[in-house]
């Protein structure tokens, strides 16, 4: 490489590298600092306490249902975001009008382009107990009506439903570009080899969209894991602590109240969990990208 | 294939419809509903239209100065994170810079777009309240920047790897500067892919609530997901209107793009694989 090539590529790469130095790997190395102290926002001196607030996290009931919140929310939304996500992209692939399929896909990716927090309040408004529009409709039909995001027993649900309403789309949207990148010679030949639909999605549909549906799947658990904008508009965590999800209890009990040493250890075994589901992806995809 | 039968077509393409679209509806009409008719039994459709709350998020809330803020934090970051960006990605995909950094720093990016936000927050936090930062607008754009970036390098490191090489190679013996090239060769080819970036980026930022609750602490420097948020905490029938007319502001620059550039959204939603 040349003196001036050398040059032009360090000035390329520079100042994306230094924000990420600044805003990324000092504050990584710095939330694991902190994790090892007492670290509060308004004292003013440091002392190392070792695994103390790791020891105190494990057993703390509140963290740990705050964790296992936080898996239920994610197996749950992840598995109904995925499989209908994969039924509404054969559905559209099936309309013969393409024309159709087009209009269908930019309407059914609506809400995945709403901004979530205005997704979360028009939900908030047609489950209003008093003014809501869903109460009005079930209430006619004898049906069960809620004050939805207060009641223990339906509050995680309603965040679940809304999720999967709101990322199902994604979903959607990789898995009909996958399909129609299957070629259609396969499908022939099985017809002709005397294949029925449900074994043509069994034998040549689901083993191409191996990688799509794989790929979903995982991002689709990154996010999910890493919930708070929902809770935090809705529920706030409650009631009773049922939909504190692990980023909410960093926000209450680590930030808010400024038990920074705490929060940290949190947010280190939040991001262990985080890098434990992902590693085979992150080998998977570091191996594919040769730079 | 024939998986569904006619009228079982139809009527799943009714419930997608109607699921997918009734709660935006649903805020178009409750933004649009005089007061009046929001007691009682709710009417599917009003029988009135009135302006009366985007008049009151405007005069009474302050809405416009929300709107500001957002659109400065969001263009501001977006500049930012966009030059730094693609300038960065394209280093990192052309076989004849080579530096030692470029490897780590490819894997470290990926790795930021996977970890939680809380794992960068508390030090962020301690570092914006040590440099006073917390009172202004800075750590927003910061926050902003900081989650573009990575996106912006994912996403272009892609597309450029998609673009030969070999035609910059011959522009090289043929006299240009690596400037040039990148300028009057390279950035045209990625317009479609840098469009698709742009418009996402601006959309991430606009949308952007886990950092700024966090870190916008003085209300004149709200951006609209903050000033929503803070509407719906007062639990009113007042502010159902005001609510609804905010959340459909919210939308208008998703609404812009679907109409004038859906494909290039589209591209840049199912290309961005590691979502944000």
């Amino acid at each position: 490489m040349m003196k001036a090539d050398k040059r032009f590529a360090v000035f390329m790469v520079l100042p994306a590298l230094a924000v990420m130095l600044i805003m990324t790997v000092y504050p990584m190395a710095s939330t694991i600092y902190y994790s090892f102290t007492d670290f509060r926002l308004l004292r003013r001196n440091i002392s190392f306490t070792g695994l103390k607030n790791y020891a105190s996290l494990l057993s703390n009931e509140y963290f740990l249902a705050s964790v296992w919140n936080t898996v239920k929310f994610s197996l749950l939304a992840v598995t109904f975001e995925v499989v209908l996500g994969f039924l509404t992209a054969l559905y559209v692939n099936s309309l013969k009008s393409l024309r159709l399929q087009k209009v269908l896909r930019t309407v059914i990716l609506l809400p995945y382009l709403l901004p979530t927090v205005t997704a979360a309040l028009s939900w908030r408004m047609m489950l209003s107990p008093n003014y809501g529009i869903v109460n009005q409709f079930l209430a006619p039909m004898g049906l069960p009506v809620h004050n939805w995001f207060r009641d223990i027993h339906t509050a995680f649900a309603m965040l679940v439903v809304i999720d999967v309403w709101q990322n199902m789309p994604f979903v959607f949207l990789m898995v009909y570009a996958a399909l129609q990148s299957i070629p259609q010679e396969q499908y022939k030949a099985a017809r002709i080899d005397g294949a029925g639909t449900i074994a043509q999605v069994w034998y040549i549909t689901l083993p191409n969209l191996r990688t799509a549906l794989m790929l979903c799947t995982l991002l689709r658990t990154i996010d999910t894991f890493r919930i708070f904008d929902k809770v935090n508009l809705l529920t706030g965590g409650g009631p009773a602590g049922s939909t504190t999800t692990i980023t909410q209890y960093i926000y209450n009990s680590g930030i808010k109240s400024l038990k920074f040493g705490m929060g940290s250890a949190c947010a280190i075994i939040m991001t262990g969990l985080v890098l434990v589901l992902s590693a085979l992806y992150v080998r998977d995809i570091m191996n594919q990208r040769s730079i | 294939m024939k998986l569904f039968g006619k009228s079982a077509k139809i009527f799943t393409g009714i419930i997608l419809v109607l699921v997918s679209v009734f709660p935006s509806y649903w805020l178009l009409a409750m933004s649009v509903r005089p007061m009046d008719e929001m007691r009682g039994r709710i009417s599917l459709i009003p029988s009135s239209l009135t302006l009366e709350h985007f008049r009151n998020l405007f005069t009474e809330k302050d809405f416009s100065r929300a709107l500001a803020n957002s659109l400065q934090v969001s263009l501001i970051s977006l500049a930012f994170s966009l030059v730094f960006g693609v300038c960065a990605a394209y280093v990192l995909t052309r076989q004849r810079f080579r530096f030692r950094a470029k490897k780590p720093f490819n894997f470290w990016i990926l790795i930021v777009r996977i970890l939680p936000p809380v794992a960068f927050t508390i030090p962020l936090y301690t570092m914006f309240n040590r440099l006073g930062l917390l009172s202004t607008k800075i750590p927003a754009l910061l926050s902003c920047i900081l989650i573009n970036i990575p996106f912006i390098v994912w996403f272009m490191v892609s597309f450029f790897q998609r673009l030969p090489e070999d035609i910059e190679k011959s522009a090289r013996i043929d006299g240009a500067s690596e400037w040039q090239l990148f300028t009057r060769i390279v950035l045209p080819l990625a317009a479609p892919g840098i469009a698709a970036v742009t418009m996402l980026s601006f959309l991430y930022a606009w949308n952007e609530y886990t950092y700024s609750i966090i870190f916008v602490q003085s209300p004149k420097n709200y951006t609209i997901p903050l000033t929503l948020a803070t509407l719906n905490s007062e639990d009113s029938l007042t502010n159902f209107g005001l609510v609804a007319a905010g959340g459909i502001m919210s939308v208008l620059p998703v609404l812009a793009f679907v109409v004038f550039a859906q494909n290039y959204l589209i591209a840049g939603l199912s290309g961005g694989a590691v979502k944000e």
